[in-house]
């Protein structure tokens, strides 16, 4: 009986070293290389071109407020901030001789108990700003815009002002 | 065994980055005398040297072998050994064409710039 078990274990042993001695290994290495560029993306989602209608003197007495009129997406690989201006100091239309300024518009991010601030054909820090930018990544805001004339211009249906944002890693 | 092909991915749309796409496939030659179990595993490293770096997660790939045998169909990639392949016979030649899927990459916190995953691949027979 013991000699059957010594057998048996030796039968064993030899198995293992059998594989051991024959089992092979071998090892490969395989660079991929993935390039990324650079990558600065705002897109408006919503409330590109908001309208504007004094249609009752008490909007005109307190001027009209939207909040979060413009929705926008960011997206960037580098520390990035946004900023807005208008595209002229002045809105296009109305009555020659009297410009109506960008100024009448005022903003501030939703979400924010910040003063309003007006609006010009100077860029001015809407998200973040260039000595204290955001970390990479991706996100989302949007804009409360405050429009006051008063009394101050004349009537008309045709005023109107681009406004740009811009993104930037600068 | 040996390994050959191209294993470039880059991004040359904005869309590309929400794409699962970027597919590239590199071929392992085997020669073996008996049964055989491939394996795969990477590590993901970014030229760029910068405290706010963020590597790319290595999960981003997934890898699917051809002649895989019993092995998963798809496997995603860790830095640990995971079996891709697993052949009961010998072969003097056998290929098995390994695809390496880039998945979706559009949480931009990786920095722009060259980043490098390294596949290192091993043949056991068993």
């Amino acid at each position: 009986m013991e000699f059957k078990k010594a057998h048996l274990l030796l039968l064993f042993l030899l198995g293992v070293f059998h594989s051991t001695l024959f089992a092979q290994t071998r090892y490969l290495v395989k660079t991929v290389a993935v390039t990324i560029p650079t990558v600065l993306d705002l897109q408006i989602n919503s409330g590109a071109n908001p309208v504007v209608d004094f249609n009752v003197t008490s909007k005109i007495d307190n001027g009209i407020e939207l909040i979060a009129a413009t929705t926008m997406t960011y997206r960037s690989n580098k520390a990035w901030f946004v900023t807005i201006k208008s595209g002229s100091a002045d809105f296009t239309g109305g009555v020659a001789g009297t410009p109506m300024p960008a100024s009448v518009i005022k903003y501030r991010l939703n979400g924010f108990a910040a003063q309003y601030s007006p609006l010009s054909n100077i860029d001015q820090p809407l998200v973040a700003s260039t000595g204290s930018k955001y970390l990479r990544g991706t996100g989302s805001g949007s804009i409360d815009f405050q429009i006051n004339p008063g009394y101050n211009y004349p009537p008309a249906q045709n005023y109107s002002l681009q406004i740009i944002y811009t993104i930037s890693n600068l | 065994m040996t390994v050959a092909g191209n294993t470039t991915f880059t991004f040359s749309t904005l869309g590309s980055f929400d794409a699962t796409a970027s597919s590239n496939a590199i071929t392992v030659t085997i020669a073996s005398s008996q049964r055989y179990r491939l394996y795969i595993a990477g590590v993901m490293t970014a030229i760029t040297a910068s405290s706010t770096n963020t590597p790319i997660p290595i999960n981003t790939f997934t890898i699917a072998s051809t002649n895989r045998g019993t092995s998963p169909a798809t496997v995603t990639l860790s830095n640990s050994y995971l079996e891709v392949a697993q052949y009961f016979t010998s072969t003097t030649s056998r290929s098995h064409t390994l695809t390496i899927t880039r998945n979706i990459l559009n949480t931009f916190v990786q920095e722009p710039g060259n980043h490098t995953l390294t596949l290192h691949i091993r043949y056991c027979q068993y």
